[in-house]
């Protein structure tokens, strides 16, 4: 193949039109400076207006066109094609665990309800201080790696265990969340949290595979909370939260 | 399975007792020799290989369960194809009884031959 031209493979799928889902190729000048995926995708769409994937923001804010990208999970708008491309040859396909309901688009229901699940919002029953609940800088420290997340499933589709029960264990996304709230001063359900994370699935799943670590575009680490997770709910419950729920 | 804590636990301490055997093995056989009439009048040394094969049934048990609800369910076995996808519940279940049975079996049996 000529240097100046890319190969680029993609997965197809219509179900309105197609049986089984496909690989289709295509060949594309190679741009003259580097781009990025999505900007790929959008020369791509020039040609074929039939394929389908999600955008929004194209700077790595929202989330929207995480896919799988030679193999790895990333986010198309921040990844430079030089950084993918293996012998000028690039294959995508939507992110993987997930139902495909066209082309690069998935069905993100599942990982929203994992997420729906850990009740990401804070729980404090206390008066509500006329402006705002303060926090300590220390406090506020601990929630720094935590709450950076965009929800774009990059990890929680690059682990095997939320592939195999996806229902069950929550994912990689939802336990970084759920530490984030658990690891805040101003949240005082921790307890409840710990109790609705006890069971063998939830987070005793994660094997410490590290994929999501591996893969997470914003260069966060679920396993890291989902480690300290297991820590809490291994101590003594009593332990963990003081009279005025400021967490040991 | 209910609490994810317990069998956390379970597959941890055991582990440790593992090693701590074979440490222990080790060191009787480098002081005393591990003879049949050695193996048979130690009682310390019956009792806790009793204890290892009951934990290391434990053990096993708790890995191939979690093998069992990874690999044998109905969205894994639905790849294959829709008919065993549903029946990955009762394809589990036996899964899981074999083992228990197998063992509860072989359990007994080493325990048998180690006190009897």
């Amino acid at each position: 193949m000529a240097t100046n031209i890319l190969e680029v493979n993609m997965y197809r799928y219509n179900p309105e039109e197609d049986k089984f889902p496909y690989i289709k190729q295509y060949q594309i000048e190679k741009p003259a400076k580097d781009i990025m995926v999505l900007d790929l995708l959008h020369l791509l769409k020039e040609q074929d207006e039939s394929i389908s994937y999600r955008r929004s923001c194209r700077e790595g804010v929202c989330g929207s066109d995480g896919m799988n990208i030679n193999g790895k999970n990333g986010l198309a708008c921040i990844t430079p094609i030089s950084s993918v491309l293996k012998k000028n040859k690039i294959e995508l396909r939507p992110l993987p665990g997930l139902p495909v309901i066209r082309d690069l688009v998935v069905d993100m229901t599942e990982f929203y309800a994992q997420y729906e699940k850990i009740k990401p919002f804070l729980q404090n029953s206390t008066t509500a201080p006329e402006q705002e609940r303060l926090q300590s800088p220390e406090d506020r420290d601990k929630l720094d790696g935590l709450y950076e997340c965009i929800l774009c499933a990059c990890c929680s589709t690059s682990c095997p265990s939320f592939w195999w029960n996806p229902d069950k264990f929550l994912g990689p996304a939802a336990l970084l969340q759920a530490y984030r709230f658990l690891a805040d001063t101003r949240d005082l359900k921790t307890n409840e949290r710990l109790e609705d994370l006890s069971d063998p699935f939830s987070v005793y799943r994660c094997h410490g595979i590290m994929n999501c670590v591996n893969v997470c575009p914003k260069g966060l680490n679920p396993n890291k909370a989902i480690g300290k997770i297991k820590t809490m709910l291994l101590k003594d419950k009593k332990e963990i939260i003081t009279t005025d729920g400021a967490m040991n | 399975m209910k609490s994810g804590r317990l069998t956390w636990y379970l597959q941890r301490y055991s582990a440790i007792y593992f090693i701590s055997f074979l440490v222990y093995l080790e060191y009787t056989f480098w002081t005393s020799g591990i003879t049949f009439q050695f193996l048979s009048s130690n009682n310390l040394f019956k009792a806790s290989l009793s204890i290892f094969i009951l934990l290391a049934c434990i053990h096993a048990y708790i890995g191939l369960w979690t093998v069992g609800t990874d690999y044998l369910t109905k969205r894994t076995l639905g790849f294959i194809s829709s008919g065993l996808g549903a029946s990955a519940n009762t394809l589990r279940k036996i899964y899981e009884y074999i083992f228990i049975l197998l063992g509860a079996l072989i359990a007994a049996l080493y325990i048998l031959i180690i006190w009897f």
